[in-house]
């Protein structure tokens, strides 16, 4: 098949701080993830910022703007239009927008966190909107997740299976998850993490740096 | 040919232009009551049309269009429409929703979006919507009438998938709608705009559920 040349005027992007994105169904401990990050980056010297994608209300913007974990001013939300996937896929100008509002706002920025409003195992971000993403799925939402082998299980940069200490109690063999889990990924990591303990939050950590150049 | 089908390309609701996360207050006023007709929807989505969308948004970017060359005069009609937009969701909507959608053209390099793009950054222009709309789109060689139909079909078709995505109207109903107001669009297409018209509407009750809908907890909708 021959291929096209796209004219000059080829899409740019400008933006000057790296930009991830943590997707996942809701509930699964996307906020609680951030709320861990944020001390990890912040003792590292991360100069960051969040952009969150609530469904239906502010809730997760208004959670970390009253952490005291972050300057309010760090932390800001998008509407999805009762559409989580096209928010951060098919249309994410809203949230480049937003981006770029925030690295306008605190000159230096470094790194720009997209939180997604949540959705099912379909969801993926456009690569117009981040440099890297992780996908995020929990024990208690049944051990056969990384089996049904969503988009966002199958592509993201990483596959998170957070709320680890529950497994015992909702009878599920981890184990057998996070092997699952590396099977249908084809040698792409998976990590498993506690938000409510602080497991394996440094390795997150260090993961995300990595991937997007700022490591210190 | 080209303008025709560049015309085609920005009445796609597919183009990445945040559109899909503006209700326009229509969240706000079918949330008002659980028994909305199919008719009672279109009679508000023409109401829309008429008393809004053609005497305010379509007059600025028509204005827009003709002027696109001039950036002080594109100023001069942005400032109008804010001046012209009292209901303050619907007025940052509009800016919102314009920078989002230069934000795609910027992106593209369409001719003349990234000197706009810097213009909004340096808070030189507002980026309503109509305006930035009216500027890019006659630089892409959409004439004016094209430009008109394109952002007309743009808004008609966005309230029809905000009434799907809200559960009160099935999707071949709301395409009911938008077919039969086609020729609504092409009337209020074919009214002239003078040059020194300004931008007006007279939409109350929608603008009110648009302020209530700004103080709710519970929203899917920008606006």
């Amino acid at each position: 098949m021959q291929s096209i040349e796209l004219s000059n005027e080829a899409p740019t992007a400008a933006p000057a701080a790296a930009r991830i994105g943590i997707g996942g169904p809701v509930g699964c401990g996307k906020t609680a993830l951030i709320e861990r990050l944020i001390p990890v980056l912040q003792r590292r010297g991360i100069n960051f910022a969040v952009v969150t994608n609530d469904l239906v209300t502010k809730e997760d913007a208004l959670r970390l703007q009253r952490s005291g974990l972050i300057d309010p001013t760090r932390v800001s939300a998008v509407e999805a239009g009762a559409c989580p996937h096209t928010v951060i896929r098919e249309d994410p100008t809203l949230n480049i927008a937003a981006g770029d509002e925030m690295e306008r706002l605190h000159p230096g920025l470094e790194l720009v966190i997209f939180e997604s409003g949540g959705d099912n195992l379909a969801s993926t971000y456009s690569l117009d909107l981040v440099d890297w993403w992780m996908f995020v799925i929990d024990v208690a939402g049944g051990d056969d997740i990384p089996r049904k082998r969503g988009p966002g299980v199958l592509r993201s940069d990483l596959l998170v299976v957070n709320k680890v200490d529950l497994a015992p109690h909702v009878g599920v063999d981890l184990d057998q998850m996070l092997a699952d889990a590396r099977s249908v990924r084809n040698g792409r990591p998976v990590l498993a993490t506690n938000a409510r303990t602080g497991q394996a939050i440094e390795e997150l950590a260090d993961i995300i740096l990595h991937a997007v150049l700022l490591e210190r | 040919m080209q303008a025709l089908l560049h015309m085609l390309w920005q009445s796609d609701s597919a183009f990445p232009s945040g559109a899909f996360a503006f209700s326009h207050g229509l969240e706000g006023a079918l949330g008002v009551k659980e028994d909305w007709s199919i008719h009672r929807i279109a009679a508000l989505f023409a109401t829309i049309l008429r008393h809004r969308w053609s005497t305010a948004d379509r007059v600025i970017l028509v204005q827009a269009h003709r002027h696109a060359d001039d950036r002080r005069r594109l100023a001069a009609i942005d400032r109008q429409f804010e001046a012209a937009s009292l209901t303050e969701p619907l007025r940052v909507g509009s800016r919102r929703q314009g920078r989002a959608f230069l934000t795609s053209h910027a992106r593209l390099r369409s001719p003349g979006a990234p000197a706009l793009k810097e213009a909004l950054d340096r808070k030189e222009i507002l980026g309503h919507l109509p305006v930035l709309q009216g500027a890019i789109w006659r630089q892409l060689g959409m004439d004016e009438r094209q430009a008109s139909l394109a952002a007309g079909y743009a808004a008609l078709s966005s309230l029809a998938s905000v009434a799907t995505r809200l559960g009160r109207l099935g999707a071949i109903q709301a395409h009911a709608i938008v077919r039969d107001l086609l020729p609504v669009l092409d009337q209020t297409v074919a009214q002239p705009v003078g040059d020194d018209a300004m931008p007006s509407s007279f939409v109350p009750w929608l603008e009110i559920m648009a302020l209530e809908h700004a103080q709710a907890d519970l929203r899917l909708f920008v606006n």
